[in-house]
């Protein structure tokens, strides 16, 4: 059924980091869980946009980055901590850009791994939908909004979050690297174990002063941890597996970043050197679902990957409740 | 008279070095370490290259588990190449065939404790003086540690130089192979061994059979 889809081309891709770069002095260490602080440590620099700034604003700016969008027919976005509760910014992305796409999707879920899950959703519109080129944006928008609020920033795992966005132009096309496979999986078991918290109990939509985080409860820590060690690779080798190829035969991979432990595990189950491994972690931080897209458009562009170079692009987000993983040929 | 309450020396402990203790790590930079040495794979080498140990539960008493294993001869049911085992002239060891080896004689001394529910073979290919290939075996009750019937058994080898280094190259000249060359296939090939007697206990306890092992006599031609 794959092998029906028609060929997808990741074209071009551009990123946006906020220029504001705080260093790890600007945050509190604290922690009474080692556990946290293995989940949570470990950069040394992050940026975090501007706290009313919006993501629609770096993806206009990513995307004028990509020159000619005149085939683009559809938008395609997933951003942390959206710009708006009720709208996404797809269809106010494509007003910026005088774009007439025939299909806008906000997507919501699928956090740190959504940029595989859009791939893949992308290749489905070019099927159903007749899509030539589609824009997938990708943000991360929750370290300036959340984790740098003056109550937040001091907690232990407010230092490790970054901002940043990209925009990658996928569709058909000559040049560009080919989406040789992509999978996604949906583990429902762990969908309630990342929230959002108040210290004042109140839920996002009720009134009140205390600023939100992100929160995962402590007893779970170790079990998330080790649900990280099992379904990233577990997704990186069903896709090799179902492409029928081994891992020698993989020159890279870019995942999503949350720790260096996690990012040390996963390159190891692919039996890939550091080198091969690219990552932004020490310079962005945990740039959720930016992490990938941004890693990679910087590894292109420092030339770290070369023409017939398998590229794997694989991670699971939040608590776990999706992994992924998908191919690109060089 | 009273007696004294004994508590472990802190101040000698503390002069060990490396130890980690609550006295002297926090909870939290134990559990740190711990992560750092979770990964998600391990390469074979590092888990089994210098010891090798399976384990499996097999539905059987404790006690006809050890009655099985503490007898020699046992072997040339469960294991995959132990053969025609004789009383050798050495006293308490056995010698038979290592099929595995070609012809290769495999010598073995076992030594149990029914008390401990322990069963050690004490091996050697080629001659019987040195028995340094030791398969140690413990037998636990499963009512113990997994809260059912039947029995854990666990079995350990432990890469002594010799499976490196044949000590007595003479004693076969032209073996193409020597046990050690097999070090990186023993997790395997003793997982398969122990699923044989897992399979033959079951069998025989399911069945109400004795346990065995089910020795018959040689009926014509048996050449080794």
């Amino acid at each position: 059924m794959k092998s029906a889809l028609p060929e997808l081309k990741l074209i071009r891709l551009a990123n946006s980091i906020p220029e504001k770069r705080l260093g790890n002095e600007h945050f509190g260490q604290i922690s009474d869980s080692a556990a946290q602080k293995r989940m949570f440590q470990g950069t040394r620099h992050r940026h975090h946009m501007e706290v009313r700034g919006k993501a629609v604003d770096h993806f206009e700016i990513a995307a004028k980055g990509l020159g000619d969008l005149s085939k683009v027919d559809a938008i395609l976005t997933n951003v942390s901590l959206p710009d708006e509760v009720f709208t996404g910014c797809g269809a106010v992305l494509a007003q910026r850009l005088k774009l007439k796409p025939s299909v806008v999707v906000d997507y919501h879920s699928g956090g740190c791994i959504s940029f595989v899950i859009l791939l893949e959703y992308a290749q489905s519109l070019m099927a159903t939908h007749g899509i030539r080129q589609a824009l997938v944006c990708i943000g991360q928008t929750s370290a300036g909004r959340i984790f740098g609020n003056d109550k937040i920033r001091q907690k232990p795992q407010s230092a490790v979050p970054g901002d940043g966005f990209s925009v990658v132009l996928v569709g058909q096309s000559d040049t560009g690297a080919r989406l040789e496979g992509v999978l996604h999986r949906c583990h429902p078991e762990y969908a309630a174990d990342m929230v959002i918290s108040f210290d004042d109990g109140r839920k996002y939509w009720e009134p009140g002063h205390e600023p939100g985080y992100i929160d995962f409860p402590e007893s779970k820590i170790t079990s998330i941890i080790m649900r990280g060690n099992r379904i990233v690779p577990d997704a990186m080798r069903t896709l090799r597996d179902r492409l029928g190829i081994r891992n020698s035969d993989i020159s890279g991979l870019v995942t999503n970043q949350p720790n260096p432990f996690f990012l040390r595990n996963w390159r190891e189950a692919l039996e890939l050197p550091a080198e091969k491994h690219f990552d932004t972690f020490e310079k962005y931080g945990n740039l959720f679902q930016a992490g990938i897209p941004v890693t990679l458009a910087e590894a292109l562009e420092a030339g770290r990957i070369s023409p017939g170079n398998r590229i794997f692009l694989a991670g699971f987000s939040h608590a776990g409740d999706y992994s992924g993983a998908a191919s690109l040929v060089f | 008279m009273n007696t004294p309450t004994l508590i472990p020396d802190d101040t000698e402990l503390a002069r060990i070095p490396g130890l980690k203790r609550f006295e002297n790590i926090s909870k939290d930079a134990f559990q740190m370490e711990l992560m750092d040495l979770t990964h998600s794979v391990y390469p074979h080498e590092e888990v089994y290259g210098k010891y090798c140990t399976v384990e499996e539960y097999i539905n059987c008493p404790p006690e006809q588990v050890f009655e099985y294993m503490s007898q020699t001869r046992s072997l040339e049911e469960w294991s995959f190449s132990v053969r025609d085992l004789v009383p050798s002239e050495i006293p308490d060891v056995e010698v038979g065939v290592d099929r595995i080896g070609g012809k290769t004689k495999i010598y073995c001394k076992t030594v149990s404790n029914r008390e401990a529910l322990t069963v050690d073979y004490h091996c050697a290919w080629d001659q019987g003086r040195e028995l340094w290939m030791i398969y140690l075996n413990r037998i636990i009750p499963a009512e113990l540690v997994l809260g059912k019937p039947g029995s854990v058994v666990i079995w350990t080898n432990c890469r002594h130089p010799n499976y490196i280094n044949n000590p007595h190259p003479e004693l076969m000249p032209d073996r193409p192979v020597w046990v050690g060359d097999f070090w990186d296939w023993f997790y395997a090939g003793h997982w398969v061994e122990l699923q044989n007697l897992k399979a033959i206990l079951e069998h025989r306890h399911a069945q109400g059979l004795p346990i065995g092992p089910h020795l018959v006599p040689v009926t014509g031609d048996k050449t080794s």
